[in-house]
């Protein structure tokens, strides 16, 4: 190619501001989804504002026993930034061994997880008041055929929670 | 080197201080551990990618950019785990990206735009430049606009653009060359 063809210099791309997307919880949380096979999803929308309801979900030791019903008891054990350490037992307490789980916790994003089983909360306002809520649920170790249970498990979720906020 | 004299051997550049940085760069052991299906690892990993897919994906398709990062982002996490090399993660996420981003421009392309563009904080001090970069772009066709994001902010070479895109340097090099004088002229208009 001659000198005459050599395309133009570049634009200078430093100059410029470049459109960006961003993503909301809800949209990153359905994308992490699709990674784990086992899980089953499901979404809402509670008619209650975000920070009651984040305020709730993100309060383990005193409300997850309250809507998620495999789950007694929540102890936190440690607390660093937006990563926490945890243990739950089941609500028959002779019956259900600690379970350890490592969370990410921050504003609409929660994950949990755990050796036998993984959990994803999200949510995000929704324009019109309330607050849209998504939440996956399963178990790598015990793989996809229970994954209906999880459906259901998710489905009772709601419900309870629905009362609650 | 010059730019200029870089860009005529089509060696590759190094990535332009525009370019989005990955928000924080996923480890080998954190990609290798999200392959396995670690929880904890993979959104480490999707922390990372997603401001730097949403500038790719808000750059090429504009209005279409939330659509195209939200199904890049599933693409990736379906298919990480078939990833071989942990250290091709950024090529391969840009791949997906750059053709997902040209699709759903493509599908959008005669509706309004700029309905979804966001304020990213720190990237841009005038929201009107922003608005007026939007408005440039959006004059390009997508392919253009990909090639220009892929060269001139991405600071890939001739070939790794090609690539990229799956079509020969040849036309690289023409798009580029279209690309270029069009951005130049509307900018100026």
């Amino acid at each position: 190619m001659s000198a005459d063809e050599s395309p133009p210099r570049p634009i200078e791309a430093d100059r410029y501001a470049w459109p960006s997307v961003e993503l909301d919880p809800i949209a990153r949380m359905r994308a992490l989804a699709a990674g784990l096979p086992h899980v089953a999803s499901d979404e809402t929308v509670f008619d209650a504002g975000f920070d009651r309801v984040w305020g709730f979900i993100a309060d383990f030791e005193a409300n997850t026993a309250r809507f998620e019903g495999g789950v007694g008891r929540v102890e936190i054990l440690e607390r660093d930034g937006d990563r926490l350490i945890l243990r739950a037992k089941g609500p028959v307490p002779a019956l259900s061994p600690w379970q350890r789980f490592d969370v990410v916790l921050r504003p609409g994003w929660c994950l949990m997880s755990s050796r036998i089983g993984e959990i994803g909360m999200a949510a995000r306002p929704e324009p019109d008041g309330g607050t849209r809520f998504f939440h996956f649920e399963g178990s790598a170790f015990l793989g996809r055929f229970v994954r209906p249970i999880f459906a259901w498990n998710i489905r009772q979720d709601f419900r309870r929670l629905t009362s609650l906020l | 080197m010059p730019l200029d004299e870089r860009e005529k051997d089509g060696r590759a550049r190094e990535p332009s201080t525009a370019s989005a940085p990955l928000a924080s760069v996923p480890t080998p052991d954190q990609i290798q551990a999200a392959q396995r299906g670690d929880l904890i690892a993979m959104g480490d990993v999707l922390d990372g990618l997603t401001p730097w897919v949403g500038r790719l994906c808000g750059s090429i398709a504009l209005d279409a950019g939330p659509d195209a990062a939200q199904e890049t982002l599933i693409q990736v996490m379906r298919d990480l785990g078939g990833l071989r090399d942990p250290t091709s993660l950024r090529s391969w996420v840009r791949r997906i990206a750059t053709r997902e981003a040209i699709r759903q421009a493509e599908r959008r392309r005669r509706e309004p735009l700029f309905d979804h563009l966001e304020e990213t904080e720190g990237a841009c001090l005038d929201p009107t430049l922003r608005r007026d970069v939007a408005r440039v772009l959006s004059e390009l066709p997508p392919g253009q606009r990909a090639i220009l994001v892929l060269r001139d902010l991405e600071g890939l070479s001739e070939a790794e653009a090609a690539a990229e895109l799956d079509v020969a340097r040849g036309t690289i090099k023409s798009r580029l060359h279209r690309a270029r004088d069009a951005f130049r002229e509307r900018w100026s208009a």
